[in-house]
């Protein structure tokens, strides 16, 4: 999206700008990044405390950028992480910007009034939090001195399930008003439909930028005035892919607003799938792979990341692919290790690749059985009981951060057992394939 | 499908080669030796139908690009000629080269992909055998065979065990070495981790207040800390300052008392002190001065020096460095006599040695040209040369001609030697029929083995005594009829038995009814409406009677007589008529009060009828069912009289059936090897005899008794080598003598030319040696020698003359340099020298050297003689100035000797040591004073009271120290805490630990994906083999057993399915004689190979049944059959050729033989070049 505002000093509708700010939100400040396994070659150290990293480039472009206040929309913290360090190292990075006069206003979003943190933790000055009982408009007296009015209401329960903007000031006359609101707004993928409202309902109360947080996906929601979401700092996780930042928001007399996103994340999540149809030897499948893992690595800008890599297409090489997927795998990271200098680490190789289209499936045979084995699991619940639990002892084991969650390995979902038996099936035909021609 | 021609256009070592299929129901072989191309074609085969691969093996002759395999193939309708090429697409072509679809070859193979192919329609001997193990390793588990059969994998166990095996890498149950046990544990550990490293907000409080709290504890102990070190340190400085206040009090009253000595200024000592020290070192340095100016004037007096030396100084230095030139001149004098000495003595020994023919000095012969003389050097050489090969060839020449005649003396052979085709053809042909000869063992055996197997067969046939003759000529009836009547017999006596059974039940029913009728009947006297019946027509007989009608015919009517004595004896028919109307009447009233039970009575009556009938029936039917039996008893008699048998029950009567059939079977099978016996036994004794003969006539020793054919052939090959032998030794012999003869003919014409070579060499040297003047019988060693000495004299006389020159120069070089030396000595006032002239320029060469040493010292000294003189002058001079500031140092003391001085000086420095110390002590107690007045301060201590002091001092000392105590106790705790709080800087080690735990999460969840896939992939496989066995058992099983009695030539009667202690379906097999079960682990290898092989074949077969054919290629399996096996097994293959096309590719000829052998038009055997 092109954003009209977003003009350069080529556009006469905006002069020299008075002031600037940053919006951020969504630090999820130690947030661990989930689905990466570690491995020889894999870039851990650029993994360590990204979310931290992030915070610090977040501070170091608005002391460089010598910004007029930092905006934060919520979701400081990740509720359920109890180290009070965390709060420690947010409050550090909040003094740096002390030191060089940056006021912040910040509210508590979700996550935040789910934890504890938040309550304890005293803030240096120069950070404001406003208030969960109504609407609030930040007292910092560089604010008044821009004629900026910053509005904002924190969260007072992980679940605001109605609306907050009812109880938002009116808009400043005269000032350049800023609301800072967390929020999905009428809702959205992989987030909690949390203080519902339209882009209408923000537009109404006449304020002149709405800085959102909650959404990790950056969007500019609307340009006049901006509603924007930043997205979060740091990916973390498969979902939360391409690059994460802030937005640097310049301001003209004019209430003008000329908007840049800054990258501003460590480690980037990415998901690339290549077709391998046609690949006949090994070594022509390596020669392919190398060649969209130099892509990928180029298309991220060449930093460290997290690759989900998906093989697809029907090829001779499918039976040894499934046969012997940890092989390929390991091939597959030192490939990723050598194009990159060990800055991809992949996270997952998908294989989907099918058998190639002439091979059909034994007529009566044996094999044939394996294949209506697979089919009968469809029908037969019985069956699919049985199946089931042959892995009820390892899943009786398992740690329940395994099993709950958004991206939980729900070992007694169909869907789950679906898929396991069709690669099952394929990684059993393929070791027998591999019985003819080892 | 069929195949019906496979062209090898180009691939692996062959070109265009063609491999036809024709004949239906033929058991195609495809022979080749080893490196024929078996397995190329095998592979040809395959990759034609299912295309090239990427990576070939065949295009070592052909490039990979024109790799091309033709064929056609046919089906019931249609047929398909078609090439392959290589490549990864469009590789189908028609016979223009037009591309075709894959798709084509559908309608052949039903869309059977290539690995499908061949793995369930193609076998090899590697297959077989791995088969064969796995079954006898599974304990011939049935649904582990019947799968790994079916799909071609023959063995399934290395592929569960690699399946289980990585299952065990990934998990085990209470394991935990395992990736996920072990992550799990890590895991556990890592969260144990973050929690004890996670900072609680309440602990950073806790800490925080604390912290504060000890903070102000330790400032105020600070505070009361410095109070009381102020107040020790004052006590301190009182009590350090009482010794000094008192010395100082001492020293001021000494002072006091110095004042007659006079005050010197500061410097005095100083001047005084230097000016002393100076003049003692005047006097020191004029006495040294003055004793080196004697010691200088005593050394000049002792010199001498000589003028004329000096003058002529040069001319002694020039004669004595020739000194050196005239010894070494007269050294090389004497060797150079010496030298000259020697060469005139090797002159004349040279002269002696050439005698006459040396005759002056200036003979030109001594100085003879060098090319001339390297011409004549030539020339010998060459006559030297010319007279050896001469001398060589003259030898060899004679050599030969001696070789030559002994090789003809040699070479008389006799006749037999040179041919003896005739034995080795007759040897050749015999040697066709060595194989014959084993065989006929076997086939004796066979025979025997036969004869046996008809034996125990014949046993086996109860009831018959006359042999195997007339089985062969009556018509056994056959199983299908034998069947059908043991069908039609068992379903009679099916009937017969159910109708009994349907009797005995209707029996036992009807005995429990009538026990219900007759307890009933006991329980409940009731007429019955027979007994109504009876009365009411006993009552209308009576009225009839009475009224006079005559009762109607039909039925007998009881007389009125009779009526009067049952109703009323004694009475009239009017009161029988009475009493019968009143029975009548009762018996309807009594009916009417007890209705139920009497329809429970009838009923139970009708129901005894009812199964009374029932009964009747039954009873047809089993006289029915008898007599069906009988029916088929004599129908089965009649059968079996041809043969004068009396049948037993079909089912023993099948087992006679087939027992005759394998009777007759053996019968044939011992005629045909009886007949087959006779004619090899004949073939080979004609052979034999014929061998013989050709021995005899080739001249061979006779051979004694009767020998066997093998022993004879071995006999004729033995004497064919022998023959062989002497027939090279004389073509060798002959060869030579020819070579002989050609090498003579050529030395002879090299003698010849030799010779005329040596005439004219003879010349050129005549010629060449004229100017020697040499005597005319002199050869070619005598002139060598002679050109040898002539310049070795030339030599010798050229050395003398230089020698003597060289002479002559050093004695006139002597003489020159002893004139110049007298002269020199004459010059210098010397005496002329008298021994030797070499000394005495020595001599005057040291002379001269001593003088200049001299010369040098005198100078030298004269020069530090005036030096020292000016010094002292100088010294005396300042000795005097230095006496008079020494008075007037004096002076200022106030004293007259300069020893009074000393004296004013030693007080003086006693007065100002006082006043330093008392300057030092007034500063120590400035310091200790600490900013008070000194005089308060001197007072202050003048009068303290020391005891009470130190009281003092303890006191403030002792409380000092317990403030410290507590103060080092507090910065402990705030130390401690402040490290605790040094923790709390933000770092980030518990997260460390959570990204390490979400890394490990990752990995158990990758390591649960994959654990969970194997252990699927396992029960698939499981349910999968399960299933198939319960499909395919049933039929399968039986085929196999067929098949199994086949290949095991009877050992086995077949194959069964039993169960093992674990309730595992199993196979077993069934031994024929003695009968019992034998589990596949008391099978040898071989049995289990074609235990496997029957099952493959049964799957085969029973696939065929539903199954549009599809060849079935078959690579050397019977490889390590024996051979009774192996026709066995190619018997079964022979037999399914009806059915699906088989092709069979061995590199084994007796295999190919062996078929055409037994089965003639029935194989098409092709061989591979």
């Amino acid at each position: 999206m092109v954003s009209s505002l977003q003009v350069d000093c080529n556009n006469p509708q905006f002069l020299v700008f008075m002031f600037q700010f940053i919006h951020s939100a969504d630090l999820h400040l130690d947030s661990p990044l989930h689905g990466l396994e570690r491995y020889d070659g894999a870039p851990v150290d650029a993994i360590r405390g990204a979310t931290r990293k992030a915070l610090e480039n977040l501070v170091s472009l608005a002391i460089e950028r010598k910004v007029d206040f930092l905006l934060i929309s919520g979701d400081v913290f990740d509720g359920t992480w109890k180290d009070f360090q965390t709060g420690l190292f947010f409050s550090q990075q909040m003094r740096r910007l002390a030191e060089t006069d940056i006021p912040v206003v910040m509210i508590r979003g979700n996550h935040d009034a789910e934890s504890k943190m938040t309550k304890s933790l005293r803030l240096p000055e120069n950070v404001e939090l406003l208030g969960h009982q109504r609407g609030e408009t930040a007292k910092h007296p560089r604010l008044s001195d821009l004629h900026v009015a910053v509005h904002g209401r924190s969260y007072s329960k992980p679940a605001e399930t109605e609306s907050l903007l009812p109880t938002y000031p009116p808009a400043f006359k005269g000032y350049f008003n800023i609301g800072l609101l967390h929020t999905a707004l009428t809702g959205s993928e992989n987030h909690p439909n949390y203080a519902p409202c339209t882009p209408a309902d923000l537009k109404a109360i006449g304020y002149d930028y709405w800085a959102l947080g909650h959404v990790h996906q950056r969007a500019e929601v609307a340009l006049d005035p901006p509603i924007i979401f930043p997205g979060n700092l740091q990916g973390r996780n498969i979902r939360e892919t391409g690059s994460k930042g802030c937005y640097l928001v310049q301001v003209d007399d004019q209430h003008n607003c000329k908007l840049e996103f800054r990258p501003l994340d460590v480690f980037r999540f990415a998901q690339a799938s290549v077709n391998i149809e046609g690949c006949q030897t090994e070594d022509e499948l390596i020669e392919v792979l190398q060649a969209r893992l130099r892509k990928s690595y180029d298309e991220s800008g060449r930093m460290s990341m997290a690759l989900r890599f998906e093989l697809i297409g029907s090829t001779d090489l499918h039976a040894k692919l499934i046969a012997h997927r940890e092989r390929w795998v390991n091939e597959v990271r030192s490939l990723a290790g050598e194009v990159s200098s060990d800055d991809i680490w992949l996270e997952t190789l998908k294989i989907r690749t099918s058998p190639p289209r002439s091979s059909v499936v034994d007529l009566d045979g044996p094999l044939a059985e394996i294949t209506h084995q697979l089919e009968r699991s469809g029908d037969d619940a019985e069956f699919r009981s049985t199946l089931l639990s042959t892995i009820d002892e390892l899943r009786s084991k398992l740690p329940s951060e395994l099993l709950d969650g958004p991206d939980k390995l729900d070992l007694q979902s169909p869907t789950w057992l679906s898929d396991q038996l069709q690669e099952a099936h394929a990684l059993l035909l393929g070791k027998i394939r591999e019985v003819f021609e080892p | 499908m069929k195949i019906r021609e496979l062209r090898l256009i180009a691939f692996g070592p062959f070109t265009n080669h063609r491999i036809t299929f024709e004949g239906d129901g033929v058991l195609h072989i495809i022979y080749g030796k080893n490196e024929a191309g078996k397995t190329t074609s095998l592979r040809a085969l395959s990759q034609w139908l299912y295309g090239i691969p990427h990576q070939s093996c065949d295009d070592f002759l052909h490039p990979k690009a024109s790799l091309r395999i033709g064929g056609i193939i046919v089906n019931e309708r249609n047929e398909l000629s078609f090439e392959r090429r290589k490549g990864t697409s469009k590789t189908l072509r028609d016979e223009n080269d037009q591309v075709l679809d894959e798709g084509c070859l559908r309608e052949f193979f039903g869309g059977l992909d290539d690995k499908t192919f061949t793995s369930r329609f193609a076998i090899d001997y590697a297959e077989l055998r791995r088969g064969g193990q796995a079954v006898a390793n599974d304990g011939g588990d049935l649904a582990e065979t019947l799968f790994a059969a079916g799909s071609g994998i023959a063995n399934l166990r290395p592929l569960q065990e690699q399946l289980q095996k990585e299952l065990g890498d990934l998990f085990k149950s209470g394991g935990s070495k395992p990736r996920i046990n072990e992550n799990l544990r890590r895991i556990k550990e890592l969260k144990t981790d973050i929690r004890n490293l996670q900072l609680p907000d309440s602990q950073f409080h806790e800490h925080e207040l604390a912290w504060q709290k000890a903070q102000a504890q330790q400032s105020e102990l600070s505070e009361r800390r410095a109070v009381l070190r102020a107040r020790e340190r004052k006590l301190s400085e009182i009590y350090q300052a009482g010794p000094k206040v008192q010395r100082l009090s001492a020293l001021r009253s000494n002072f006091a008392t110095m004042t007659a000595t006079p005050i010197l200024s500061d410097r005095f000592e100083a001047e005084w002190q230097e000016a002393r020290r100076a003049l003692a070192n005047e006097e020191s340095t004029l006495k040294r001065l003055r004793e080196e100016l004697e010691k200088l004037q005593a050394q000049i007096s002792g010199l001498q020096i000589h003028p004329r030396i000096l003058e002529y100084g040069m001319a002694i230095d020039r004669l004595h460095e020739r000194r050196g030139s005239y010894s070494k001149s007269k050294i090389d004098r004497q060797k150079r006599v010496a030298e000259l000495e020697q060469i005139r003595l090797r002159l004349s020994i040279k002269r002696a040695e050439l005698g006459p023919v040396a005759v002056g000095e200036d003979d030109d012969r001594w100085n003879l040209p060098p090319i001339e003389r390297s011409k004549i050097q030539s020339l010998a050489n060459e006559g030297k040369k010319l007279a050896e090969r001469r001398r060589i060839l003259q030898q060899q020449i004679e050599s030969k001609e001696q070789n030559c005649r002994l090789l003809e003396s040699e070479l008389t052979t006799p006749d037999n030697v040179l041919d003896f085709s005739l034995l080795a053809a007759s040897t050749k042909a015999a040697s066709r029929y060595l194989d014959l000869e084993s065989q006929t063992v076997g086939l004796e055996a066979r025979v025997q083995q036969l004869e046996a197997q008809q034996t125990v067969e014949l046993s086996k046939l109860h009831g018959w005594t006359s042999g195997p003759g007339p089985l062969l000529r009556f018509s056994l009836p056959s199983i299908d009829l034998i069947d059908a009547f043991d069908l039609e017999g068992q379903q009679a006596n099916l009937q017969l038995a159910a109708a009994k059974k349907m009797e005995t039940e209707l029996r036992k029913k009807l005995q429990s009814k009538k026990r219900s009728l007759d307890r009933f009947m006991r329980e409940h006297q009731v007429p019955t409406v027979d007994d109504l019946e009876q009365t009411r027509r006993k009552r209308d007989a009576a009225i009839q009677l009475l009224i006079g009608e005559v009762p109607s015919k039909g039925q007998p009517w009881p007389t009125a007589d009779e009526l009067i004595v049952e109703y009323s004896p004694g009475g009239n028919l009017a009161h029988a008529v009475l009493g019968a109307v009143r029975d009548a009447d009762r018996i309807a009233d009594q009916l009417r009060e007890n209705a139920d039970r009497v329809a429970e009575r009838e009923r139970l009556t009708t129901e005894i009828d009812e199964w009374n009938q029932a009964i009747a029936e039954s009873m047809e039917e089993i006289e029915a069912a008898t007599e069906a039996i009988r029916a088929i008893e004599a129908k089965w008699s009649e059968l079996w009289k041809p043969l004068g048998l009396v049948p037993k029950p079909p089912r023993d009567m099948r087992a006679w059936i087939q027992s005759s059939l394998r009777v007759i079977d053996l019968t044939h099978q011992l005629s045909e090897a009886k007949i087959e016996l006779v004619n090899r036994q004949n073939l080979i004794f004609n052979t034999n005899r014929e061998l013989r003969r050709q021995l005899q006539v080739a001249g061979a020793p006779p051979l004694d008794g009767e020998l066997s054919l093998s022993s004879v052939i071995l006999a004729s090959e033995r004497y064919l080598e022998q023959l062989e032998h002497a027939r090279q030794a004389w073509l060798a012999k002959q060869n030579e003598l020819a070579h002989e003869q050609r090498e003579l003919s050529k030395a002879r014409a090299d003698l010849s030319s030799i010779e005329r070579d040596h005439a004219d060499w003879l010349g050129r040297w005549r010629q060449a040696t004229a100017k020697l003047r040499l005597p005319a019988d002199w050869d070619l060693e005598m002139v060598d020698k002679f050109l040898e000495a002539a310049a070795e004299i030339a030599s010798c006389l050229s050395q003398t003359e230089s020698l003597e020159h060289r002479i002559a120069g050093i004695d006139r070089d002597e003489q020159e340099f002893i004139q110049e030396t007298n002269q020199l000595l004459e010059r210098l006032d010397l005496p002329p020298f008298s021994d030797s002239v070499e000394q005495a320029v020595e001599t005057v060469f040291q002379k001269r050297r001593n003088t200049e040493k001299d010369q040098a010292v005198l100078d030298k000294a004269t020069e530090q003689v005036a030096e020292i003189q000016s010094a002292i002058l100088a010294h005396e001079h300042a000795q005097a100035l230095l006496r008079s500031r020494l008075d007037a140092l004096s002076l200022q003391a106030q004293r007259e000797t300069w020893d009074d001085v000393a004296i004013v000086l030693e007080e003086d420095r006693r007065r100002r040591e006082l006043q330093r110390e008392m300057r030092q002590l007034e500063q120590d107690l400035l310091h200790l004073a600490a900013g008070r007045d000194l005089n308060e301060f001197y007072d202050e201590v003048l009068h303290t009271d020391f005891d009470a002091l130190a009281a003092q001092r303890e006191l403030v000392a002792s409380q000092i120290n317990d403030v410290e105590q507590e103060f080092r106790t507090i910065s402990e705790s705030i130390g401690s805490l402040r490290n605790e709080l040094d923790k709390f800087d933000g770092r980030s080690r518990a997260l460390e630990k959570e990204e390490e735990l979400r890394m490990a999460l990752a990995k158990i969840r990758t390591d649960v994906e994959e654990y969970s896939r194997l252990r699927l992939a396992i029960t698939l496989l499981e349910s999968a083999m399960e299933a198939y066995r319960e499909k395919t058992q049933g039929p399968v099983l039986k085929l196999a057993s067929s098949y199994f009695r086949k290949l095991t030539l009877g050992a086995f009667e077949g194959l069964k399915s039993e169960f093992d202690s674990k309730g595992r379906a199993i196979l077993v097999g069934e031994r024929s004689s003695p009968r019992r079960q034998v589990p596949v682990e008391g099978m040898s290898d071989g049995t289990c190979d074609q235990l496997y092989l029957a099952i493959r074949l049964a799957l085969l077969d029973h696939h065929l049944q539903s199954n549009a054919p599809i060849p079935f290629i078959v690579d050397d399996i019977l490889v390590m059959f024996d051979d009774d096996r192996a026709v066995a097994a190619l018997e079964t293959l022979v037999e399914l050729s009806s059915r699906t096309q088989v092709i069979y590719f061995t590199h084994h000829q007796h295999l190919a033989s062996l078929a055409q052998q037994h089965f003639g038009c029935r194989v098409a055997v092709q061989t591979l070049r």
